[in-house]
């Protein structure tokens, strides 16, 4: 039985590999250097050229807004590895041994223990970074990129938090009061305009992701968050004239099958994400008690099948905070449990056409969790792989969420060699 | 061994058909025309790999993973062949330099551009037959049919 580790016991990156030799290096590496954070040298933040490369911005779900390393700022927002894997990566402070992210011999590196373990590059920023909508709002405050993917947040509130029902890794809420972001609601006009802009810029973006907090206002709960994503899914729909449905993902509270219904006839959306976080009915009560208070674990669960029949199979699919199942004092004891249950949890949604999709969990300082630390290499490692074998078994499609349109989720990254 | 600077110019030429063969996640072999290879400023091979769905585009992308060989093979109009063995450099899917080819294609063929990948250079063959040919009468003895040797009445 394996528990988790503290970082100091923890076997080095090649050793921990080694127990995985058909895992791929690449993926193993991104893993590591999310759960580790990241932290730039004096010489790469000097030969950082911030005309090229995309930096820290004032979006809500920028990485560095919260992150372990308080005092970051102005430093790449990810980093892009040689096989076109993208890391989305957390500035931390050096006491908490992070990776380095070093300028030597003419190129960027990730540095571990002083020796340099794998050339890395940065998101390069798009044209329409700068630009300001006819409403005089600057587009890269509402519209954020990714290398091939446009995010939009609306709104940057969660209305889990007014009764501190809030999930208790998220610092969405907290953040934004503490850093002061203020950000005005996002109008149709401001997102069609921003959105136009974006798609001047060719071969830049394959998708479109939208998402925020939930909202739970409305004749049916949530009524006000779907009539909100309608308004701009349909004004972002007018850039593609003449196609019902266009490559893009929406990530709500769980709608009901009348909800998605409406989602889904009024506007391009194709694909939809509804995300359980953790996939356990008493650790999702414990850690996201306003999901569980307004929808419930099983319900959750239902209208996530419920969608497929809307939306079409590999067409949906369900987030997960990878290793908050390992939380404690209520998380599962040992890897080795929480592995074989989530796993069997995950295979009851994958084998009804709903896809999987995990994030490596990074305990903020201004979440419930923050003092706690995120699971083994090991255990992302095998998280990865069975989740992969499950989409496997089943030839579950997840093109929509992969590693070129969203870059997040190790297990969809590895569907580009399976 | 020939150098790449010895063969950049037939590399380069659009006549010269040009072939990249991996492997699959598998162990299943596979071969496809790249007429978009070139040799580039830094000596390496670079192709466009045109759609994301394809075998080698995955196959490509498990050899980097895997670190397997990747087999070029070239053959010009006037009959100069090679084969060059490498390794998976890069395989670059966004940026500046990606979206320039990306506009290329879609220009040119109406095509999407899964990536652009770099492959180092590790060996290279002359495999034209008649300098094969001219090899292996000068180092195997003992291949070759017996009626070559007798004079032509
Ligand atoms: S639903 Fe949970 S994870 Fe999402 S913004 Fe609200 S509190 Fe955060």
């Amino acid at each position: 039985m394996t528990t988790s580790p503290s970082r100091r016991q923890e076997p080095p990156f090649e050793a921990a590999l080694a127990q995985h030799p058909a895992f791929p290096r690449f993926i193993a590496l991104k893993i590591d250097v999310q759960r580790r954070g990241v932290h730039y040298t004096p010489e790469a933040l000097r030969h950082i050229d911030g005309s090229v490369y995309q930096l820290i911005g004032d979006n809500v779900f920028f990485a560095a807004l919260g992150a372990r390393d308080q005092t970051t700022r102005q430093v790449p927002e990810a980093l892009i590895l040689r096989d076109g894997t993208t890391v989305l990566t957390d500035p931390t402070p050096l006491e908490q041994n992070p990776y380095l992210v070093d300028y030597r011999d003419g190129h960027f590196a990730l540095v571990d223990g002083g020796r340099e373990v794998e050339e890395v590059d940065f998101w390069e920023k798009p044209d329409y970074y700068g630009q300001l909508t006819s409403q005089g709002t600057p587009m890269d405050s509402i519209v954020f990129a990714r290398p091939q993917r446009l995010n939009i947040t609306p709104t940057a509130y969660c209305h889990f938090w007014k009764d501190d029902q809030g999930c208790k890794y998220c610092d969405l809420v907290p953040h934004i009061q503490k850093d002061g972001v203020i950000k005005k609601k996002l109008s149709p006009k401001d997102a069609y305009e921003s959105v136009r802009e974006a798609l001047k810029q060719k071969g830049r973006f394959t998708t479109i992701c939208m998402t925020m907090g939930s909202d739970v206002k409305g004749k049916i709960p949530f009524d006000a968050e779907l009539d909100y994503y309608i308004d701009i899914l349909q004004a972002i729909g007018e850039n593609f004239p003449g196609r019902k449905k266009f490559p893009c993902q929406i990530i709500t509270t769980a709608f009901d099958a009348g909800q998605l219904q409406r989602l889904y006839d009024q506007t391009g959306v194709s694909s939809w994400t509804s995300d359980l976080e953790v996939l356990n009915e008493e650790l999702f009560k414990w850690i996201c008690p306003g999901k569980e208070k307004w929808v419930g674990y099983r319900e959750w669960k239902k209208r996530l099948v419920d969608a497929v029949d809307i939306f079409g199979r590999g067409q949906v699919n369900s987030g997960i905070v990878g290793g908050v199942e390992l939380a404690r004092p209520h998380g599962f004891a040992t890897e080795e449990e929480a592995l074989k249950r989530t796993l069997a949890e995950a295979e009851t949604l994958i084998s009804q056409g709903v896809a999987v999709v995990y994030i490596v969990w990074v305990p903020r300082p201004l979440s419930y969790f923050k003092d706690q630390q995120n699971a083994s290499l090991d255990y992302y490692i095998r998280l990865a792989a069975g989740l992969r074998d499950l989409t496997d078994k089943y030839q579950l499609p997840i093109d929509f969420d992969d590693y070129r349109r969203c870059g997040n989720h190790p297990n969809t990254d590895l569907l580009r060699a399976a | 061994m020939p150098a790449i600077e010895d063969i950049r110019d037939i590399i380069n030429d659009p006549q010269t058909v040009k072939v990249v063969g991996t492997v699959s996640p598998a162990g299943q072999p596979h071969t496809a025309v790249k007429q978009s290879l070139t040799v580039n400023d830094q000596g390496e091979l670079e192709y466009l790999e045109l759609f994301e769905s394809s075998e080698s585009y995955r196959n490509i992308t498990s050899g980097l993973w895997r670190d397997l060989p990747v087999s070029v093979t070239v053959l010009s109009a006037r009959g100069e062949a090679y084969n060059i063995t490498g390794r998976t450099r890069r395989i670059l899917v966004a940026g500046r330099k990606y979206e320039e080819r990306y506009r290329e294609v879609l220009e040119k063929h109406g095509y999407d551009l899964a990536a652009v990948v770099t492959i180092s250079p590790q060996a290279i063959s002359d495999e034209s037959p008649r300098r094969k040919f001219e090899e292996q009468e000068r180092d195997r003895f003992f291949f070759k049919h017996l009626d070559r040797l007798v004079p032509v009445a």
